[in-house]
């Protein structure tokens, strides 16, 4: 047996795991605390030796100094995201912004236009989409999603997703007009797939985010969770300056943003919690 | 955006707070303005006369408690004093204002307990303790909860009787303090509040809280036969709560015992309970039905992977049942939910499910794949082997890896030819790991086909064939990497360097020397690294002169040798070099120092041990745990406080690894300084070192706090070791009554043999009173 033994070399020491974190924090906002570290690891130490290194230093030292396009950084970063999403997720908040805002700004001004910021593989712009055309207002509404990876817009594109997509007693009726099963697993209706437009956006980014203009309703859902508290307070920022006037963001109903002292309040419609412009 | 307020002081309010610095100065005859001042419009200025109040002691007392007596001027200024008198340095607070608790008006009484709470008086405790009957409510609420603040153990007897008065603001207050005191006298009188239905919430979390196998059962009790399942997730709730604190007091094993007794026949209902329930009341019951470990809980808990804000606990419930039940084990490697099944692959550690684990190899779910692979090398399947080969070519890079570190792992007999086979005959990624295992293996009669795949047009295959021929023994490789380092592709001259680094016959080191020079930045890099490793003292100049590389990551390569190699000349430029702007730089070369028992390195290490990255701390502190100078272990203490979790873990486990008495009762002193869920207090009950020597030297110590000795006797209790128990039955004969009635609830909570008889000999003749009745009621 080799006495070098590359595993070694591969062990995500305390040490290694913050300079790793702290690198990717910077480039993305993802945060990685103690109990991250396990799948952290897990992560890295597959793709590093995938790339043939042998000392995750090293790989570090590749990263730090030797990336000049930042493509490897970014690519690390498409490996450690996490994709979790499906449709009709957290359905009743989507619900109330479609019917109880979106319908409303339609009316007043004719079109509205709604952004699902960290979309991953767009389940939940397409659940927007098919809200929106049960109201007859699909035409009226621009739907954009976007994501830090490209794997997952791409994904998001095809209209295509895998079985798990469909979970958590999904409504029957939304379900069977505008989802098709498939072998491989569930495929969008075209109709729906291409009224969504995807873009790779990165939300640290300001000159990225204020290129979109503004929204009249921005969903950011289970996204936040992910960020150290001083990402967090950029994202919002970011995104409180990506809202119309009269514009709504969402946030996941396990997060809220009043710890932050953002320039938003928060309001409470049907049941559910938005956030909009302070006066 | 809203306009931020501004904090900055008024040229005015900088006057005052100036002049109150200057009264300070004055000592005593400066306190009467700055009583005064106390009443100022400014919060800064007030704050700033609360400051000088307190840092002048006893010279503040007396005007201080005079003023709150028979001034009272406004809110804003008794908010101060009391502040002033909370935080007072002097000696003389306690006694004078034990004086204020006597007092007529009940608002000077009330404010008096709130400050002797705050100061954690110990002293106070039996004066505190007689207001509890005080006619106002204020003013038995806040001696209540000052009795809560100190420690209420030595009340337990007057917190019972409020709880026995049923006085509705007192009652609620009781009920937050007395379960905090351990003292198995409270479960009765809780649990007879469950019958009330103004308290029975407030009790049912109180008896939790108490962490008593004693108060299962009337919790128990308020389970309805069929249905309520609100109740039933308050109950679970409380139940959570309980075995936690029971874990924190070494006393979980018992609670479990009782909790599979009581509630183990109920468990539909807590699984039912589950509809409906928040995420907080799901976590509960998931953490219940692991610990209870019924097999029959596993569907339930494997839908509860799906949620993101319990799926940690739902694991490892899943967890905790999978490795005390082989049934249940084996029903989680079939379970619906891949989740599920790779949470109980994760705990295989027996060949007895060889057969199951081999079949999910094949899982549609890539984790359970990886996961597979780990349990197969964990359980040394090795006729898993060819199975395994197969996985090498996943498309999902995570179960290629471990598959192929599996394989590595197993190693037979076999595994060499299995190898040779897939790189000769494999898709790219199956080429690449097989490539990695005749590596790690040294695989004999490779050679050729590896050397074969140094040619391969796929440059991942080449660099790694290189890689890898540097692993075998056989008399061709030197010439062979010789000839590479030839090679006009710069990646594979940094592959051959890489290898030949991992080398230290003469030819490797006259190639590495070459390497130093050679036009790519990566080459000179594994060059400095071999050079480093293989520690030979004539290469010092050639690697210092890399210092001044034009590629960052060469420089710290050579820093990174320099620490290996034990020169003046190589000592001297690690000292400079850490002083570097550049935090990787200054990273490398702290770690060569820390490397040096020298006295000149122990300043560097402690400088850095207060840097602001974390990493820097981390490099730190692992150097000052090889040293023994007292300012080592002083600056290791304090790393076990630090604000980055990890740095704080690699402290407290830096310092719960030496067996030294020094480093126990640093250990101590962090875990004293700490709160009860702090990492230093699950360090402090590690078994081994001089840990319980020094924790029974504490505990003897004079005047340790109702709080030091709680949380001294939790750590020895949850240790459970024969040396831990050992001092336990020594603390039942220390001359603080707190410290024999904790010992003695510990050792019967904790099943310890023969505990219950010597506590029952407490019980019949300790000279305190409520020893022998907390020890009459731990037996029962």
């Amino acid at each position: 047996m080799n006495p070098a033994v590359a595993a070694n070399g591969l062990a995500l020491t305390p040490q290694l795991f913050a300079i790793f974190t702290r690198l990717v924090e910077d480039a993305s906002g993802m945060h990685y605390g103690p109990r991250d570290r396990e799948l952290f690891a897990a992560k890295l130490v597959a793709h590093a030796s995938d790339l043939g290194f042998d000392s995750l230093l090293d790989y570090y030292y590749r990263l730090r100094y030797d990336d000049p396009d930042g493509r490897e950084l970014a690519q690390l970063i498409e490996v450690l995201l996490v994709h979790e999403t499906y449709f009709f997720r957290e359905l009743a908040p989507l619900r109330q912004l479609v019917e109880g805002h979106l319908a409303a700004v339609v009316a007043r001004r004719g079109r509205a236009r709604v952004w699902s910021a960290a979309c991953s593989t767009g389940e939940e712009p397409f659940t927007m989409a098919m809200l929106l055309d049960e109201l007859g207002l699909l035409d009226r509404v621009e739907i954009l999603g976007s994501d830090l990876s490209a794997q997952a817009i791409a994904a998001a594109t095809s209209g295509r997703h895998k079985k798990r997509a469909l979970r958590d007693d999904p409504p029957a009726a939304l379900a069977a007009r505008y989802l098709e099963p498939s072998a491989a697993g569930v495929a969008v209706a075209p109709r729906i797939r291409d009224a969504v437009r995807f873009r790779v956006v990165n939300l640290l980014d300001p000159g990225a985010v204020r290129a979109l203009g503004t929204f009249d309703a921005v969903v950011c859902r289970n996204v936040l969770i992910y960020f150290g508290d001083d990402q967090v307070a950029r994202v919002v920022d970011q995104l409180a300056g990506s809202l119309a006037p009269d514009g709504l963001l969402a946030v996941g109903v396990a997060e809220s943003l009043l710890r932050f002292g953002t320039a938003l309040v928060c309001e409470e419609r049907g049941r559910s919690f938005f956030y909009r412009r302070a006066p | 955006m809203s306009p931020v307020p501004s904090f900055s002081l008024t040229a005015d309010e900088r006057q005052r707070v100036e002049r109150i610095d200057r009264l300070v100065a004055r000592g005593a005859v400066g306190v009467a303005e700055l009583v005064l001042a106390m009443s100022d419009a400014s919060w800064t200025v007030r704050r700033a006369a609360v400051a000088a109040l307190v840092s002048l002691g006893d010279d503040a007392v007396a005007p201080l408690a005079a003023w709150l007596s028979e001034r009272r001027t406004s809110e804003p200024a008794i908010a101060a004093a009391i502040d002033a008198l909370a935080g007072s340095i002097g000696g003389a607070v306690t006694p004078a204002v034990v004086a204020l608790l006597d007092h007529a008006d009940p608002a000077v009484a009330a404010d008096a307990a709130a400050i002797l709470g705050r100061r954690r008086a110990a002293a106070a405790v039996a004066a505190l303790a007689r207001q509890l009957a005080h006619q106002d409510d204020n003013v038995a609420v806040a001696a209540i909860e000052a009795l809560g603040a100190i420690g209420g153990s030595a009340a337990v007897e007057p917190l019972i009787a409020v709880l026995g008065r049923r006085e509705f603001f007192r009652t609620f207050a009781a009920l937050q303090v007395l379960p905090r005191t351990g003292d198995p006298r409270a479960i009765a009188p809780l649990a007879a509040l469950l019958g009330d239905d103004a308290y029975r919430l407030e009790a049912a979390r109180a008896l939790g809280r108490t962490g008593s196998a004693l108060a299962i059962a009337p919790l128990a009790s308020l389970v309805p036969p069929g249905g309520g399942e609100a109740l039933v997730r308050l109950v679970a709730h409380a139940l959570a709560d309980l075995v936690v604190r029971a874990e924190w007091a070494g006393a979980v094993d018992r609670v479990v015992a009782e909790l599979r007794q009581v509630i183990g026949p109920r468990l539909d209902q807590f699984v039912a309970a589950l509809r409906g329930a928040d995420p907080t009341e799901r976590a509960a019951i998931a953490a219940l039905l692991g610990r209870i470990g019924d097999a029959s809980a596993l569907p339930a808990l494997s839908r509860l992977l799906d949620d993101r804000a319990i799926v940690e606990i739902a694991s490892d419930a899943i967890q905790r049942i999978s490795r005390a039940h082989d049934a249940a084990l084996h029903a989680a490697l079939r379970a619906t939910e891949p989740a599920a099944r790779a949470a109980a692959l994760a705990v295989v550690t027996s060949r007895r499910e060889a057969a199951a684990v081999r079949e999910l190899l094949g899982d549609d779910d890539p984790e359970v794949r990886a996961r597979a692979c780990d349990a197969l090398a964990r359980i040394g399947d090795t006729t898993a082997v060819p199975a395994v080969f197969a996985l090498l070519g996943d498309a999902q890079v995570r179960v290629a890896h471990a598959a192929a570190a599996a394989i590595q792992s197993l190693g037979t007999a076999q595994t060499a030819g299995l190898a040779i086979a897939a790189l000769e005959t494999g898709a790219p990624g199956v080429r690449r790991q097989a490539l990695r295992i005749i590596g790690y293996l040294g695989c004999a009669g490779a050679f050729d086909a590896v050397r074969a795949a140094t040619e391969d047009p796929d440059r991942r295959i080449a660099e790694l064939a290189v890689a890898a021929i540097g692993a075998l023994d056989d008399r061709r490789v030197d010439p062979a990497l010789a000839a590479l380092c030839q090679r006009p592709d710069a990646s594979l001259r940094a592959a051959a360097m890489r290898a030949i680094a991992m080398r230290s016959s003469a030819p490797a080191i006259e190639l590495l020397e070459r390497g130093l020079g050679d036009g790519a930045g990566w080459v000179r890099y594994y060059a400095c690294q071999g050079l480093g490793r293989i520690g030979d003292p004539r290469a010092v100049s050639a690697v210092i002169a890399r210092l001044a590389d034009a590629m960052p990551h060469v420089r710290i390569a050579a820093i990174e040798a320099l620490a290996q190699l034990d020169t003046p000349a190589a000592w001297q430029a690690l000292c400079a070099v850490v002083q570097s702007p550049d935090p990787d730089q200054q990273r490398a070369a702290l770690l060569g120092i820390g490397l040096r028992s020298t006295p000149a390195a122990l300043a560097f290490l402690l400088d850095a041990a207060r840097a602001p990255d974390p990493a820097t701390r981390l490099i730190a502190v692992s150097g000052l745990a090889r040293r023994g100078e007292p300012a080592a272990l002083v600056a290791l203490g304090a790393a076990a406080l630090d604000a980055d979790p990890g740095v704080r873990d690699a402290a407290l486990s830096l310092l719960g690894e030496r067996p030294d008495r020094a480093a126990a009762d640093a250990l101590v002193t962090t875990a004293l300084a700490t709160d009860p869920d702090h990492p230093a207090q699950r360090a402090l009950s590690q078994p081994g070192g001089a840990r319980v020597e020094a924790i029974a030297a504490q505990l003897a110590a004079a005047a340790a706090s109702e709080r030091t000795v709680t949380i001294l006797v939790a750590a020895l209790a949850r240790m459970g070791d024969a040396a831990a128990t050992a001092a336990l039955f020594g603390g039942l004969a220390l001359p603080d009554p707190v410290a024999r009635r904790l010992a003695a609830t510990a050792l019967v909570a904790s099943g310890a043999a023969g505990a219950r008889r010597r506590v029952s000999e407490l019980a019949a003749g300790d000279p305190d009173p409520d020893v022998r009745l907390a020890c009459a009621a731990a037996v029962g």
